[in-house]
């Protein structure tokens, strides 16, 4: 059977427009969270003129996620500038920042990384294919892969926890209570009036993710990016 | 003492080699891919050896690249999540899509070719619809790395055409590989024009080669008079990669090959002498090396900051 150019061009636009058409609504891309109104919309305020880096949050994290040995989903940086007797010691809990424009989700291939609507980004380890380009997107370090579940991994802000309506264990733990977690969308939530009351930073502002991690008295020259070992090649 | 210490958990990298060879190698293919469909539809198939050689060689290569990104998957038995969780947003759900469809224009144009009494029109109707596929695959490895701020070497426009341009430059160095290496073996036999060929693909192989360096050099400008990230990224890669990357990258992969070839032709303006094919081999095979160190120190010294 001969089929004529026209059509073979007819038959390819129908097949292409089909498989766009199947593969749209699965589009996994788009997000929403809560306006005020709407519901919650999670975020935490961590200051660090209280933190005196115990790392009592890196612990309870890793003891109620269990994370495994060398890797963490939150932890502190301990950065020491100057010369003597010019010295500063500082102190930066890192954590994912459950960015408003996460870029982890954007790339995610699979549909793994997904954020909820009260803003928590999510990793389902069931769907996650092992690509680490979340790993790669994230500005602020803060996503590993699982050595033994061989998939990306992350801090939930404990949602387990929270949907309980009990608080991440890294601000339960916190003995500073440097920690301060809540709902953004309600003003009379703590971390809203905290927010209101006090002017705050977030890691890296430039890369446009508009964290939801606050920061009151961070020194933007203490939180610049990790620079990793060529050697240290992931096992 | 001043100092600027960070005491951190571990930060470990996470791509290896085999991204490198993915985007290689899936390069090599695009590259071999579109050469042989310009040169059959450009030269009206004078050179039937470049487009069959080109065609057979795509599909293989871009599978094989498939091949060795799966290998560095977590889970690459769940390769199908990227279907059924396709992502509009993500350049590797499309380059998923478009990778296993350019494998299937790929296949079905290197058995017109192969097919005795195919027809030549429907041959390059096939052609010309992989075309765009091709140049979508070849875009999607540079905007893959292109994308995210996060990594601020990878983070600009050249990097897309650079990588574009490279799979151009190494696809056509992978194509003349093979006719060098066929004219050894049949000097006299099947393809006469085998080394005529040659000479007018190195001309054009040169052409881009120039074009591919003019390129990194809008690349490597923009990030080390860019933001301070930018620069901060550079110097980074250099400390680790830079050796690698500017001895076999640029110098072997790119320089040496363009003077050789400068050489030759210059040396030989008169198109009816027989090219100097052992000195074609010893360049194709510097471009297919430097290609793939050139991507390899990107990948690796992209993931340092």
């Amino acid at each position: 059977m001969s089929i004529s150019r026209r059509n073979f061009l007819k038959g390819a636009g129908v097949a292409g427009a089909a498989a766009a058409s199947t593969a749209v609504p699965g589009c996994t891309g788009t997000r929403e969270t809560n306006k005020p109104g709407d519901g919650p919309r999670y975020g935490m305020v961590i200051d660090l003129r209280r933190c005196f880096g115990c790392h009592a949050c890196s612990i309870a994290c890793k003891a109620e996620q269990d994370v495994p040995l060398g890797r963490f989903k939150s932890w502190v940086n301990v950065s020491e500038r100057g010369s003597y007797p010019n010295v500063r010691r500082d102190f930066l809990p890192v954590l994912c920042n459950h960015c408003d424009n996460p870029p982890c989700v954007s790339v995610c291939p699979s549909g793994a990384t997904w954020q909820r609507k009260d803003g928590v980004v999510m990793q389902d380890d069931e769907i996650c294919i092992g690509c680490k380009y979340c790993i790669q997107a994230c500005p602020y370090g803060v996503r590993y892969t699982d050595p033994k579940k061989k998939s990306a991994e992350k801090c939930d802000f404990c949602v387990h926890r929270l949907d309980q309506g009990v608080l991440p264990a890294c601000v339960n733990t916190c003995n500073a209570r440097a920690r301060v977690f809540g709902d953004l969308n309600d003003p009379d939530s703590a971390v809203s009036r905290l927010l209101a009351s006090t002017p705050v930073q977030s890691l890296r502002p430039a890369m446009g993710t508009d964290p939801r991690v606050f920061y009151i008295g961070l020194d933007q020259a203490a939180a610049k990016p990790v620079k990793k070992q060529s050697s240290l090649l992931e096992a | 003492m001043i100092g600027d210490i960070t005491y951190t958990v571990p930060h470990l990298m996470y791509w290896d080699w085999r991204i490198a060879a993915d985007l290689f190698i899936g390069g090599v293919g695009v590259g071999a891919f579109v050469i042989a469909v310009l040169n059959s539809l450009y030269y009206k198939d004078k050179y039937p050896a470049v487009s069959k050689i080109g065609a057979v060689l795509s599909p293989i290569l871009i599978a094989v690249g498939l091949l060795f990104l799966l290998s560095e998957l977590g889970h690459p038995m769940r390769i199908w999540r990227t279907v059924t969780g396709f992502n509009a947003s993500s350049p590797l759900s499309w380059g998923a899509l478009f990778q296993t469809l350019m494998i299937i224009v790929g296949a079905i144009y290197a058995r017109m070719w192969l097919k005795p009494g195919s027809s030549k029109a429907a041959r390059n109707l096939v052609g010309i619809m992989g075309l765009p596929i091709a140049l979508i695959v070849g875009a999607n490895h540079g905007w893959l790395l292109a994308i995210s701020p996060a990594r601020p070497l990878w983070n600009t426009g050249p990097a897309t055409i650079t990588a574009m341009i490279g799979f151009a430059t190494t696809g056509m160095a992978a194509i003349l590989l093979l006719l060098c290496l066929k004219k050894h073996k049949a000097p006299a036999a099947k393809e006469p024009s085998a080394a005529w060929m040659i000479q007018d693909f190195r001309a054009l192989l040169v052409g881009a080669l120039i074009v591919q360096g003019l390129t990194f050099l809008v690349w490597y400008i923009s990030l080390n008079y860019g933001s301070a990230d930018a620069q901060a990224a550079l110097a980074a890669a250099n400390e680790s990669y830079g050796p690698l990357f500017w001895f076999v990258g640029i110098g072997l992969g790119l320089i040496v090959p363009i003077l050789l070839q400068l050489s030759e032709i210059i040396g030989k303006r008169d198109t009816n002498t027989m090219p100097n094919v052992p000195l074609t081999l010893l360049t194709v095979v510097l471009i297919l090396v430097g290609g793939y160190v050139f991507r390899y120190a990107v990948v690796m010294g992209g993931q340092i900051l």
